[in-house]
């Protein structure tokens, strides 16, 4: 019983993600990437293109907090036979996204609604 | 997966690259300093140096000419301009002697004034001392003669107040026994005949003089000065009453007795007339010694009292005009004093700038710049050459040193063991050079040797999925056909990226982040 109870303490326990993180997970969901498809992904269109620099310690972040996983790809010829890293997001990262996104939908719907009342719309 | 063949290979060719940069960098730091060595030895031009040391005996030598002695001059400054050698040198050098000595002459001058002034001011001073204890024991002296002055003073003035009120006993007492009847006798006996004529004046006169004193009386603030006032004036008023009215009376008496000589002829009358005359003369006289006795012994009394302390008044006026011509006197030997210590403090800092100066000639002397020692070997004409060479090896004030002393042998001896050193130094030079060339020529080889890409040889230091990815952005690269110099660019900032990444970032985040046995249920 009190096995349980720690278990189910962890579960409710909040899951801070940053902004890089949510992008991340966001380009990852139901997809398999490695780190330079991520980086294509994200930079197009990005204000601030992001590197290998910041890349490898977000995905370890979100691994170290079982948001994602990985699986290892096929030995490659141009790097000397070294393989990548494929990531795919875990049911946590998908749930922590999904919440995280409900409340960025609800903060539009409420700033929609204020700002229709602030300049009068019916 | 990179197999362990290659790793092994990669993590060798990593070990040889760090030994042969040490290697290397050793050996460029040995090469440096062997470099710098050989530099101290290396010679100067033998040429210039033999011109020069040419020129200078040929200056120095008393047979040449004055012509030539100028043109060997001319040269000397010629070849120091074209080799930078300070000419200022051999001045300071051969001057500094003669200045040394001028200086030295000049410093005994100031200490033997020195010395003599400090014994003047010594004298002085104990001149001083003592003026200023006789000074000091007359003004002590003075105070004492004051101080009793000032009790006689005290004394005085109660002597006074008690004079003063005897005089007043006594003015009573006269006024009382005395001056009326004194007065009354007097001018009854005196005056009897004068009077006869002058009887009103006579009752006017003492009216006055009876009212005046009974006015004083009944002040009774009758002090010494007063009563003397008063008292010359009643002595005064006496006078000139009694002589007045005696003189007139007497004059009118002459006046008539001529009158009736002049008229008649002298007969017994006439004779009886000048007999008159005669003791009319004689009562003249007599009133006009006449005065009241007590008055003069009162006026003898009141000298008397009042000499004491005038006497003292000069006294101490004299004593403290010598005190004053004293502190006069010490105020001047004052100046003298101030005057010649300034002049002991004027000699004291010319000796400090004196020693100042000697000190730097003496520095000059013993510590030399090369072109000074050079110049001044030069000069001293005896120097050999090479040990002129020798002067970076063996120290400067050392060739100075030896420049003049040593004989010939020791010269030859001292050549050849610094000849040897410079070769030993030359041959390390080029060994060191020798290994340096070959230590590069092997980091070349071993480069070209490698044949895995620069992305792949950090597979010692990077995770196997950043390899891979490093791979994949070169072969984009590649494929995109951008410059070789810009892929090894981006692929150089990417390496460093990465490295910083993993090393130093990551490893810090883990610090606070949870173990990988955490991870949540929901994936299971």
């Amino acid at each position: 019983m009190p096995k349980k109870n720690d278990e189910a303490k962890k579960n409710d326990e909040l899951v801070r993600i940053s902004s890089l993180d949510e992008d991340i997970l966001t380009v990852l969901l139901g997809r398999k990437l490695y780190g330079l498809e991520i980086l294509d992904d994200l930079n197009p269109g990005r204000p601030i293109p992001i590197s290998f620099g910041s890349l490898y310690p977000a995905l370890n972040r979100l691994e170290k907090k079982g948001l994602i996983s990985w699986v290892w790809g096929d030995e490659q010829e141009g790097s000397g036979g070294a393989r990548r890293k494929y990531y795919k997001v875990t049911g946590l990262g998908a749930s922590v996204l999904s919440e995280v996104q409900q409340y960025r939908a609800l903060l539009a719907q409420r700033a929609a609604t204020q700002g229709q009342i602030a300049w009068g719309g019916s | 997966m990179i197999n362990q063949q290659t790793q092994q290979k990669l993590k060798r060719l990593w070990m040889s690259r760090a030994l042969l940069a040490g290697s290397i960098i050793l050996s460029l730091s040995f090469l440096t300093s062997r470099l710098h060595a050989v530099q101290d030895y290396r010679l100067p031009d033998p040429k210039w140096v033999h011109q020069i040391s040419e020129a200078v005996e040929d200056w120095e030598n008393p047979t040449t000419s004055k012509e030539a002695q100028e043109k060997a001059l001319e040269q000397v400054f010629k070849l120091a301009q074209q080799h930078k050698l300070s000419l200022k040198g051999t001045l300071t050098s051969s001057l500094s002697t003669l200045l040394i000595e001028d200086l030295k002459q000049e410093l005994n001058q100031v200490e033997s004034q020195e010395k003599h002034l400090v014994d003047v001011r010594k004298q002085h001073r104990k001149e001083l001392q003592r003026q200023k204890q006789s000074y000091k024991s007359n003004v002590e002296k003075a105070l004492e003669q004051v101080q009793k002055l000032i009790v006689a003073r005290r004394q005085e003035a109660h002597v006074l107040q008690t004079q003063k009120q005897e005089i007043k006993r006594g003015l009573r007492k006269k006024l009382t026994y005395d001056f009326y009847p004194g007065i009354e006798q007097g001018l009854r006996l005196d005056l009897i005949e004068a009077l006869e004529h002058t009887k009103a004046g006579e009752q006017v006169f003492l009216e006055k003089l009876v009212q005046r004193f009974q006015q004083s009386l009944a002040q009774e603030a009758l002090d010494t000065k007063t009563v003397t006032d008063i008292l010359e004036e009643a002595s005064e008023w006496a006078e000139t009453w009694s002589k007045e009215a005696e003189l007139s009376k007497a004059q009118s008496q002459l006046s008539k007795l001529r009158l009736a000589m002049a008229i008649k002829p002298p007969t017994e009358q006439n004779d009886k007339r000048f007999k008159e005359e005669e003791t009319l003369r004689k009562k003249i006289l007599k009133l006009k010694k006449m005065q009241p006795a007590w008055l003069r012994e009162l006026a003898s009394a009141l000298e008397i009292d009042l000499a004491q302390p005038r006497a003292l008044e000069q006294q101490l006026k004299q004593k403290l005009e010598d005190a004053l011509d004293q502190v006069k006197q010490l105020e001047k030997e004052l100046k003298q004093e101030t005057v010649q210590e300034q002049a002991l403090i004027a000699s004291q800092a010319q000796i400090a700038t004196l020693k100042a100066k000697v000190k730097k000639v003496q520095k000059l002397e013993e510590i030399p710049n090369p072109e000074q020692v050079l110049v001044r070997l030069l000069v001293d004409k005896r120097t050999p050459q090479y040990v002129i060479t020798l002067r970076r090896s063996i120290g400067y004030e050392l060739a100075h040193k030896y420049g003049q002393k040593l004989k010939s042998k020791e010269e030859i001896k001292l050549s050849l063991v610094y000849t040897q050193k410079s070769y030993q130094e030359i041959v390390l030079l080029a060994c060191s050079v020798v290994i340096f060339l070959t230590l590069v020529i092997l980091l070349v080889r071993q480069q070209k040797q490698t044949s895995i890409y620069l992305t792949n040889q950090f597979i010692c230091f990077l995770p196997e999925e950043y390899i891979a990815e490093l791979g994949a952005l070169r072969e984009r690269l590649i494929q995109e056909k951008r410059a070789h110099w810009l892929i090894r660019l981006i692929l150089l900032k990417c390496i460093a990226e990465t490295l910083w990444a993993f090393y130093i970032q990551i490893t810090i985040e883990n610090t606070w982040l949870p173990n990988k046995a955490n991870a949540r249920r929901i994936d299971k």
